[in-house]
């Protein structure tokens, strides 16, 4: 009693629990232009495997500031209103934009929790616990937290533990949120598990050349690409 | 199916859309250009330095006599006063590339803009001379100069006085804090519309920035699958 009064009065100290999200973005989460990138991925993905029931997709952009991790969180909750079981997981550990963007402070556990377990079981236990829900929708999402210098073995423990291969066995649309390609290898390391990639473009300040460059360097990047999310500048 | 080598990297349209995006930016460099260029010009002309001299040659005679044989040469009338003769004499270009020469200065280009000058003042027996331009150390030279030739001259018979008068304007801006100032500020803002320029070129001819979808696709011969409209400030990161 005198705990929840405690956090009544210093909000700030509250524990976030599993129930207690909110979206923090200021514009409707129901937009037309992602529902149609929804239905267009969703298109492309089931044409190149028809059998599949879940799906592993990944957002990036070439640099930061394209608004990559804004599509992947409305890619991933545009996926709640045709699909049960929706994860959305911060796969940049270099800026963790998810993670800062849902979580008011640094979440109790994380992908960083989850990677540091020992064996397969314990992972999969301590990924129960990293998984926090939204409130008003059945977007569930798997956050990061910021890790200093180069994070590039993290990433590659999630895909040599084949964690995502075994939460597609649970969610049915998985959203990643991948650092910039045009700047890290990660998303190009990423592309193993991943069924498709979307790109997100901002017009007037992606450059030509950092698109060439991205597909020029990764063939595997390119081959997984499924287009482009793009945002005109009013 | 559209080629990638298609897409040039200097695309007009992509340059053209820049600069009507940055029109603010260029108007204001274009009036801050002329701002500046205006005040650049104004300072160099404050900047000048000028001294007068004053020659009182009241034991000359007054009567147009050649004398001398500096005045030898001139054509004097009996209704002109010596003063006036004095007037025409230094006046001359003549005169003032010879004082130039004096302190050997290239006359053939007169870079400092060195004007010397005389004109009669409200006595009939001074005149006064007139010396300016645009660095105060060649100033102080030819004003010596001159007032050395004045003296050793065999026009000016001894006796003549010679009254040296230093600054009696106070226009000498270049060595007060204002002059600096003004100075130091037009030369600023002249560089720094300038470096704005560069800039704003090498950006627009360099960024070569996506400006429309097509143009995306031709790069990457992948599809936009969708596309929305957002005020700039909400794509964040």
């Amino acid at each position: 009693m005198a705990g929840s009064l405690f956090y009544k009065i210093f909000p700030v100290f509250a524990r976030r629990g599993k129930t207690d999200l909110s979206i923090p973005l200021s514009f409707s989460l129901n937009d037309d232009a992602i529902d149609q990138l929804r239905s267009e991925v969703l298109d492309r993905v089931l044409q190149q495997s028809p059998e599949k029931k879940s799906f592993i997709l990944g957002v990036t952009s070439c640099e930061y500031g394209e608004g990559a991790y804004q599509t992947a969180l409305r890619l991933a909750h545009s996926f709640t209103q045709i699909r049960e079981h929706v994860l959305l997981i911060d796969l940049d550990f270099r800026s963790a934009q998810i993670s800062r963007a849902v979580f008011s402070s640094k979440p109790e556990s994380s992908l960083n929790d989850v990677l540091a377990s020992e064996n397969t079981v314990l992972m999969l236990e301590t990924v129960s616990a990293a998984v926090y829900s939204f409130e008003n929708t059945s977007l569930e999402v798997l956050p990061a937290v910021k890790v200093a210098g180069n994070p590039s073995g993290l990433l590659e423990a999630v895909f040599d533990s084949a964690l995502l291969e075994k939460l597609s066995e649970y969610y049915d649309v998985i959203v990643c949120a991948l650092p910039p390609a045009g700047i890290y290898a990660d998303a190009s390391m990423a592309t193993r598990d991943i069924d498709g990639i979307i790109f997100t473009v901002r017009e007037n300040y992606t450059k030509r050349e950092m698109i060439d460059n991205v597909f020029t360097q990764s063939r595997i990047l390119k081959e997984k690409a499924l287009g482009f999310m793009y945002y005109s500048a009013v | 199916m559209i080629q990638k080598h298609s897409v040039s990297y200097i695309n007009m349209h992509a340059i053209l859309k820049s600069c009507k995006r940055n029109i603010a930016f260029i108007l204001l460099a274009i009036i801050l250009c002329t701002v500046a260029i205006y005040a650049y010009y104004s300072v160099t002309h404050v900047l000048k330095h000028e001294y007068v001299v004053e020659f009182n040659y009241t034991v000359l005679p007054v009567n147009g006599s050649t004398q001398s044989g500096r005045l030898s040469n001139m054509d004097v009338t009996a209704s002109q006063t010596l003063g006036m003769l004095y007037q025409n004499l230094y006046s001359d270009s003549v005169y003032t590339d010879r004082i130039l020469e004096r302190i050997g200065i290239n006359v053939a280009n007169n870079p400092n803009n060195v004007s010397i000058y005389s004109y009669e003042t409200g006595s009939p027996n001074v005149f006064k001379m007139h010396v300016s331009s645009n660095s105060g150390n060649l100033t102080k030279m030819i004003l010596e100069a001159v007032v050395d030739d004045m003296q050793t001259s065999p026009g000016l018979p001894p006796g003549s006085m010679v009254v040296f008068c230093e600054d009696v304007h106070e226009i000498d801006m270049m060595e007060t804090g204002m002059g600096s100032l003004k100075k130091y500020v037009a030369v600023g803002i002249l560089l720094g519309v300038f470096l704005s320029c560069v800039l704003l070129a090498l950006k627009v001819v360099t960024r070569c920035a996506i400006t429309e979808p097509a143009v995306l696709t031709a790069l990457s011969n992948l599809p936009v699958l969708a596309q929305k409209r957002v005020p700039l400030q909400r794509i964040e990161r």
